[in-house]
């Protein structure tokens, strides 16, 4: 790869990590999206969803919105990646949906949302979730509520007053 | 072309629920079954659940709208100006991708013609189809919790109800504040092990289950199937029915998608089962076939959805469990003062994985990207649940399928194009239902609440349309249906349609349970009757 290569996929790369960390900042135990490796993945689905030139893509709908991101501060690249939402809302929702997803599936995070102090499984079926079984003494409705109309106790309803029912009424 | 000629005592045309109990009634009565699946098997690993981004997967891959999910040669084209169209094209059909709640239909669902006449009586009665609702339960093994006073009594199920998660607990304290019914929701879901397949684990993936844990029927039906004798030919769409001089259908022209080459096979008796988009349009792309009605591809249904994703203080490990958690059946029979004419029920639901809470689930309520992200996903993760309101529209000759005057598939067959939209009656019901879920949210406490009506930005309701029912709809008499109460063409007297086209009405249920029930029902039928449908050209008699 030739030097103009590199640089383009060094420019590339880095657009991909800014913009995943904007989404997704790191905050306490939380890592940012970049050190999850989000970016990659966010890459990935992007090729998947929009083809060769994707990154170019969206290197072009930021450049629009004031990108790119690597020179600004915090507060600037706010103000690009919300016009990038308002410009280009499915551009960004791929965006989005991709960096969230991804970001959530990655081994990395998973501590974090476990340590909510909730189960939480990456890939769930192989283990499954404890639920405590069906207690018919404990867990059965009490409430004794509910009818149905048995079929031959199904009478003609008044529909006059319906207005909004009136040309279709006696149509089946 | 035709390479290979063959003749079979029955012709099922897809392997779906109900093509698969065809095939399993009637193989086991000893006649030679042919089954034509268009698409393949799906084998278990194939499935999303065992991927690390089983999220993404099933939002793109496997996700269940044939215009989203990536090019996949097994489905065939639909064009929809309105709903998503939901379904599966492959052995097993939609099971692979289904939710499997279990509820049956009531006895005033049958009845809507006496009721208010806005929509036809159906030629046969609750209790027709009640010992069928009973056989389907056995085959795939049904779970749930007998003795609810909204439905009639029937024997227990053959496993007991699953667990219940918070979730379902939080729901159920909302509506016994609210004064309304709640009951467990039944399911083909299996909450211990039997016929040889595995109870559910809980993992709370519900889009199809690679276990067999939900009734997936190529892992609950499909082996029995293929065991009585049922010859399975995967990988063969059909693209024509054909029919004698005398009105009887012969059989079908389909292509091998291994080879590309036609191949035909006749047949005595012949059966549709290739869902509410895919019969109508095999019917109209054949020649009009049993179309003297004027009937097939109209009346489609969907039923009225709304949603509201709610969230509470109490942590709820929400996606966990089984997707379905309780149903509710308070506003299920029509109420005039209400506005409007039919009932709906509640589904009470679980949510997904972490990722898809931060993204948003049932509604468009997500985790802010910037500063705010980790805060709201700490107040928001596991703590959320939602529910369905699903009821009863009026059909409309104009909600239907029709075929492409300029498009046509790879294999020349024309594409299905679908338009649905809701009538006022239908709308007015869907506002009504999105206050009652206002009711529960507030009876949940809920901090935080979003309602989803499936309204776009331009005023067009995408309802995610699983449910595509009544475009070959069943009826009384020839002139206003398309099939008779055996499901039996009026105009081509061996020929069947089983799948969820014959609904005359859609209740306010997930349809599958009477799909399958009246599939097993008309299989019977064909299998009683067998020697008489072999020969005759009379059209049938109600």
């Amino acid at each position: 790869m030739g030097e103009v290569g590199v640089s383009e996929a060094i420019r590339l790369s880095t657009m991909l990590r800014d913009l995943v960390d904007v989404l997704i900042p790191g905050e306490d135990d939380w890592p940012s999206a970049s050190l999850a490796g989000v970016h990659g993945i966010l890459g990935m689905r992007l090729l998947e969803e929009l083809g060769e030139d994707a990154l170019l893509q969206v290197e072009q709908a930021l450049s629009a919105c004031g990108g790119p991101l690597g020179p600004l501060d915090e507060e600037q690249r706010m103000i690009v990646v919300a016009k990038l939402e308002a410009s280009q809302p499915r551009l960004f929702t791929l965006i989005r949906t991709a960096t969230y997803l991804g970001y959530y599936e990655s081994p990395g995070v998973i501590p974090a949302i476990r340590a909510l102090g909730q189960p939480y499984d990456p890939v769930p079926i192989l283990k499954g979730y404890h639920l405590e079984p069906f207690d018919r003494e404990r867990d059965r409705p009490k409430h004794n509520r509910g009818f149905y109309i048995p079929t031959d106790e199904v009478k003609p309803v008044d529909i006059s007053g319906l207005d909004h029912l009136g040309e279709r009424h006696g149509r089946a | 072309m035709a390479a290979r000629n063959d003749h079979a005592d029955v012709l099922i045309v897809g392997s779906g629920a109900t093509g698969s109990l065809a095939s399993l009634v009637l193989a086991e009565a000893g006649l030679h079954v042919i089954c034509l699946e268009q698409g393949g098997w799906v084998e278990p690993r194939e499935h999303p659940h065992y991927r690390p981004d089983w999220q993404w997967d099933r939002r793109t891959r496997w996700n269940a709208d044939v215009n989203v999910r990536r090019p996949n040669a097994d489905d065939f084209p639909v064009n929809s100006d309105s709903s998503q169209v939901l379904m599966w094209n492959g052995v097993g059909g939609s099971t692979n991708v289904y939710g499997a709640l279990w509820p049956r239909y009531r006895p005033s669902d049958f009845r809507k013609g006496t009721e208010h006449g806005l929509q036809p009586d159906w030629p046969i009665s609750y209790e027709d189809v009640a010992p069928y609702y009973e056989k389907a339960d056995a085959l795939i093994g049904v779970s749930g919790l007998e003795g609810d006073p909204a439905m009639p009594a029937h024997p227990a199920y053959p496993t007991g109800p699953l667990p219940m998660g918070a979730p379902a607990r939080k729901m159920a304290e909302a509506f016994d504040k609210l004064g309304w019914h709640w009951w467990p929701v039944p399911a083909g879901v299996i909450s211990s092990d039997y016929d040889g397949r595995p109870a559910c684990n809980g993992c709370g993936i519900c889009t199809g289950c690679p276990r067999g844990s939900m009734s997936k029927f190529s892992l609950s039906v499909w082996p029995r199937a293929l065991e009585a004798g049922t010859e399975l030919r995967t990988y063969a769409r059909v693209i024509r029915i054909e029919k004698d001089r005398s009105g009887r259908a012969t059989g079908a022209i389909y292509v091998d998608r291994n080879t590309g080459r036609q191949h035909k096979v006749t047949a005595d008796v012949v059966v549709l089962a290739a869902n509410g988009v895919g019969t109508p349009r095999l019917l109209l792309a054949s020649d009009n076939l049993a179309n003297s009605s004027d009937q097939v591809g109209r009346n489609l249904l969907h039923h009225t959805l709304v949603a509201c994703e709610m969230w509470v203080d109490e942590p709820l490990a929400s996606h966990t469990g089984y997707v379905a958690a309780l149903v509710s059946r308070e506003f299920a029979e029509t109420d005039v003062s209400r506005g409007f004419v039919n009932g709906f029920n509640f589904n009470c639901v679980t949510t997904g994985g972490a990722g898809e809470q931060a993204n948003g689930h049932m509604t468009q309520a997500r985790a802010p990207w910037g500063k705010g992200h980790h805060q709201w996903f700490r107040r928001h993760f596991g703590r959320n649940f939602g529910i369905f309101g699903i009821g009863d529209d009026l059909p409309n000759p104009d909600n239907r399928v029709t075929l492409s005057a300029s498009q046509r598939d790879a294999d020349g067959v024309p594409v299905a194009e679908l338009h649905y939209r809701p009538g006022e009656n239908d709308m007015k019901m869907m506002k009504f239902m999105s206050d009652r879920l206002v009711d529960i949210a507030k009876a949940t406490g809920a901090f935080e609440y979003k309602l989803q009506d499936y309204m776009d930005e331009h005023g067009i309701y995408r309802t995610p349309a699983w449910h595509l029912l009544g475009t070959a709809r069943m009826g009384k008499s020839p002139d206003m249906s398309v099939v008779n109460k055996y499901q039996q063409c009026w105009d081509v007297p061996n020929l069947f349609i089983i799948d969820g086209s014959v609904l005359t009405t859609g209740g306010v249920v997930n349809p599958t349970p009477t799909v399958t029930a009246l599939a097993i029902r008309a299989a019977e039928h064909i299998r009683d009757n067998f020697r008489d449908l072999a020969k005759t050209t009379r059209p049938m008699a109600a």
